[in-house]
């Protein structure tokens, strides 16, 4: 395999792109650092983004619907402009160019998809409007730095970041025994507050040790008065973007108990209480369940639908040894794709299908390309939606799964015709967004296709006949070799 | 290559001969064609919100959640104001509930709810098949069935020939290019995608066109499901049933998703004439939530929830339930309403009344000879 793996651990090899020698070495050297976005244009940071989400909910909810309670029309119209001023409907368009933008440029694409891996595995599901403001910038700013450090510190700054806090509702999580849990359980506006185990369920089940684990309900409640107090700041014009910090006011006292573990750390004043949850996290990230998990969700993404044991281990001991260092975790995920990957095939999700092809065929539909667009209070136009759009159409709305486990990278979740008729349908639009200096030619194909695949025969011979333009991209695209890799 | 599937697949005659092989070829007044149409509620539906129970007790579990208007059932029961048509239905023996029923899974997490309400299995992640897509292989029904959404449901899986419908405005390529296509996957054996592409060339014009809203999606299903060739189940997916914030009471989140509920009901009825009386609507979903409001004044997930039926394979109208009562006692964990009815054993016998299929027969090849009831004589007309 050599020709393959840059298909399997990337998105193939542009017209522009050198196939290098050590293919391993090639991807193993992208991760030691977190490399630059292809863009050259600013890109907001999560704290204008938390202001900007604050300024929407609290312009329409506190300012518009009281101004025009009685005018449904005016409140339709002042909504609409809200939007563009707070750049609703531009963000995620943004983001997702930036995204793509650098996934087809990037000298490290390898990093590229390894990054697109992390952002599924701690997802933020379609939730209020993080999709639209915050989505984005966590998978920027959250998890990418915290690639080329330990998985423990990446599930601490996801568990803490305001993204994830507020995704699974965690402000709602309030210590029954806390000073603010009493006051409010004993005013008299009928309301009561107490534990809320959204958060701390996910974090068991999937960001750390998975069923697999055997935790119980119990732990499940212990873990949630762990996670009391984590929240944002309140505040009269942010509504709930305010920062986050911990509060604890709002936290129920230890001693907790989880998977048999007794945390009991008597000395932790209330100035110390919010580091219990690096504690807990500790041992979560390092325990046997989570690894294993990890790998085998590594492994499912880059090698096939039911990773091998063999595999498995693999990752599993590279990891052990280096404490949990993502960089060597990602690391031996490249030899385990590079040892096992050539026997087997998995099937392409509708992003990385998209991506594979647009490298490959040298496809730009990025607006800007590569220099990049930045927000400048106007409303997003057609070019500048149409990454979004794609992926909308293609059934992959990468900041907007259903359920916080994200999509499912398994074939049988994306093998029903309907998702089949678009992949048809967009490959004839990839006509439509070619690169303008570049003839599309019967041969322009045969030297992609040679480039990228070690068995080049059956596809060659697949687009050997003549057939009309838009359709070539049809017939490449939905080939055998392009829908798995 | 496979000469067999592909031949039998090609015309779309072909496939409705196997599809419908325990009927006849063209449907007959005396032998119509029956529909069961699925509706899984996503989050966990909050069976006290949906069928609200004749209790004081609820008033001190849930002060900020009580309905005002509710829809009168029974001395006992009473329906949400959003479900409107089922109410309706009701009064002319169309609709029914099944109530304190779940799948037997108390863990309370969505993704393991979801996928053992969808498999029909004991653990999570065990199996692979849902038990609509066994209970259909079983049944002899293949290329029968339409999801309507975009991922095929893991509920359907099990069966061969599958088909979805969710439209987009952008066009196909010409068949010629599809049959290229799918020929080029000829040297795999038994590829999944070669199959997928041969229902694609195979579609019906009713499942040409159309938007991807509720209400275009339900008024195309009620045509699709009228013509006596076409599939003999649906499946439809709502999301959003997860209330731990703001649950509202008449209007708010909850009550917009059972409005969803009642508008596919009432497109189904209205659209589908007097093939509403050869149909069975089912609703799913993976728990209940808890009976005691949360700090937010929203639910918790929980255990216990309800099945929402509607269509003329309806024995009578009904509150089919053996009520485990509200007492903190009575509660599953102290929390959540129980489950005192495996809902499994109505899917069984869903099942067993729409595809005319032995109960016992479903039971060995769905359920693993689970220990789950027939109630069909109790639920659904011979």
């Amino acid at each position: 395999m050599k020709k393959n793996f840059f298909r399997k651990v990337a998105f193939g090899l542009s017209p522009n792109d050198k196939i290098n020698e050590d293919p391993l070495n090639w991807a193993k050297q992208q991760f030691d650092t977190v490399p630059k976005f292809v863009w050259e244009k600013k890109l907001p940071n999560l704290e204008e983004q938390r202001d900007r989400y604050g300024k929407w909910v609290y312009e329409d909810r506190k300012v518009l619907r009281e101004k025009y309670k009685n005018d449904r029309l005016a409140y339709e119209k002042e909504k609409d402009n809200l939007r563009v001023i707070t750049g609703e409907k531009f963000f995620e368009p943004l983001e997702l160019s930036v995204r793509h933008s650098t996934a087809i440029a990037s000298n490290s694409p390898a990093f590229e998809r390894m990054w697109h891996f992390w952002g599924n595995f701690f997802a933020i599901s379609e939730k209020d409007f993080l999709a639209s403001f915050s989505t984005g910038v966590y998978q920027r700013e959250i998890i990418r730095p915290n690639m080329v450090k330990t998985f423990e510190d990446l599930v601490y700054a996801v568990t803490t970041s305001w993204c994830m806090l507020h995704h699974l509702d965690n402000a709602e999580n309030i210590g029954p025994s806390s000073t603010e849990g009493v006051r409010e359980n004993s005013d008299n506006d009928n309301e009561n507050v107490g534990l809320n185990e959204n958060h701390a369920r996910e974090l068991l089940e999937l960001h750390t040790l998975s069923p697999e684990g055997k935790y119980s309900q119990k732990d499940v409640i212990e873990m949630a008065k762990v996670m009391t107090g984590w929240r944002h700041l309140w505040n009269n014009k942010k509504l709930e973007a305010g920062p986050i910090k911990f509060q604890p006011e709002y936290h129920e006292q230890g001693p907790y108990k989880i998977l048999g573990k007794i945390y009991d750390i008597k000395d932790f004043n209330t100035v110390n209480q919010g580091k219990e949850l690096g504690i807990v996290i500790k041992d979560l990230a390092n325990h046997p369940a989570t690894i294993r998990h990890v790998a085998r969700k590594l492994c499912q993404h880059y090698i096939c639908d039911e990773p091998t044991e063999e595999m498995i281990a693999s990752i599993v001991k590279k990891w052990k040894q280096n404490d949990g260092n993502l960089i060597e975790v990602h690391k031996s995920t490249m030899e385990a794709v590079f040892d096992y990957g050539s026997n087997y095939q998995k099937f392409s999700m509708p992003e990385l299908w998209l991506l594979q092809n647009s490298r490959m065929l040298g496809l730009n539909y990025i607006y800007l390309f590569p220099k990049g667009f930045e927000f400048n209070g106007s409303r997003p136009s057609r070019s500048h939606r149409l990454v979004k759009d794609i992926l909308w159409e293609i059934g992959h709305p990468i900041y907007r799964a259903k359920q916080p486990n994200g999509f499912i990278d398994l074939e049988d979740e994306w093998l029903s015709p309907e998702l089949i008729i678009r992949r048809l349908a967009a490959a004839r639009r990839f006509a439509d967004i070619t690169n303008p200096n570049v003839n599309y030619d019967q041969d322009y194909f045969f030297n992609v296709i040679e480039k990228n695949f070690d068995q080049p025969e059956n596809l060659l011979n697949l687009m050997k006949d003549p057939v009309f333009y838009a359709d070539r991209f049809a017939i490449f695209a939905n080939s055998p070799e392009l829908m798995r890799v | 290559m496979n000469c067999t599937r592909r031949s039998f697949l090609k015309g779309s005659l072909a496939t409705i001969f196997f599809s419908n092989f325990n009927i006849p070829l063209y449907g007959s007044i005396s032998n119509p064609k029956k529909n069961l149409v699925i509706i899984s509620l996503r989050g966990g539906m909050d069976g006290l919100t949906a069928v609200p129970v004749n209790d004081i007790l609820i008033n001190k579990y849930r002060s900020d959640l009580i309905l005002n208007n509710k829809l009168k059932l029974n001395s006992d029961f009473s329906l949400h104001p959003k479900l409107k048509t089922l109410h309706n239905l009701w009064s002319q023996n169309l609709a029914a509930v099944i109530h304190a029923t779940n799948v037997p899974y108390t863990g309370r997490s969505h993704f393991d709810g979801q996928n053992i309400m969808e498999t029909g299995a004991l653990k999570a992640y065990t199996k692979k098949t849902g038990w609509l897509g066994r209970g259909m292989k079983s049944s002899g029904l293949y290329g029968s069935s339409l999801a309507l959404s975009l991922p095929m449901p893991l509920l359907l899986r099990g069966v061969e020939g599958n088909n979805n419908y969710f439209p987009t405005w952008m066009h196909l390529p010409k068949r010629e290019v599809i049959e290229k296509i799918t020929r080029a996957y000829d040297g795999i054996e038994h590829d999944k995608l070669q199959e997928v592409y041969n229902v694609i060339m195979n579609r019906p014009l009713t499942m040409q066109g159309g938007d991807e809203s509720l209400d275009s999606l339900s008024k195309r299903t009620a045509k699709i499901l009228k013509d006596p060739l076409g599939p003999k189940v649906a499946v439809f997916d709502i999301e959003g049933f997860d209330t731990h914030t703001a649950q509202g009471t008449d209007n708010g989140e909850h009550a917009d998703n059972l409005h969803d509920i009642d508008l596919i009901i009432k497109n189904l009825h209205t659209g589908m004439g007097s093939d509403f009386n050869n149909t069975l609507i089912l609703t799913l979903t993976e728990f209940g939530r808890t009976v005691e409001q949360n700090g937010g004044n929203g639910t918790e997930h929980g255990y216990g929830s309800a099945i929402l039926m509607a269509g003329g394979l309806l024995k009578k109208s009904q509150v089919f339930t053996d009520w485990p009562g509200l007492k903190k006692n009575s509660l599953f964990e102290g929390r959540d309403l129980n489950s005192t009815i495996d809902a499994r054993s109505i899917y069984a016998s869903a099942m067993s009344s729409v595809f005319d299929t032995d109960f016992e027969k479903i039971k060995r090849e769905v359920f693993w000879e689970q220990n789950i009831k027939n109630y069909s004589e109790n639920l659904f007309k011979a």
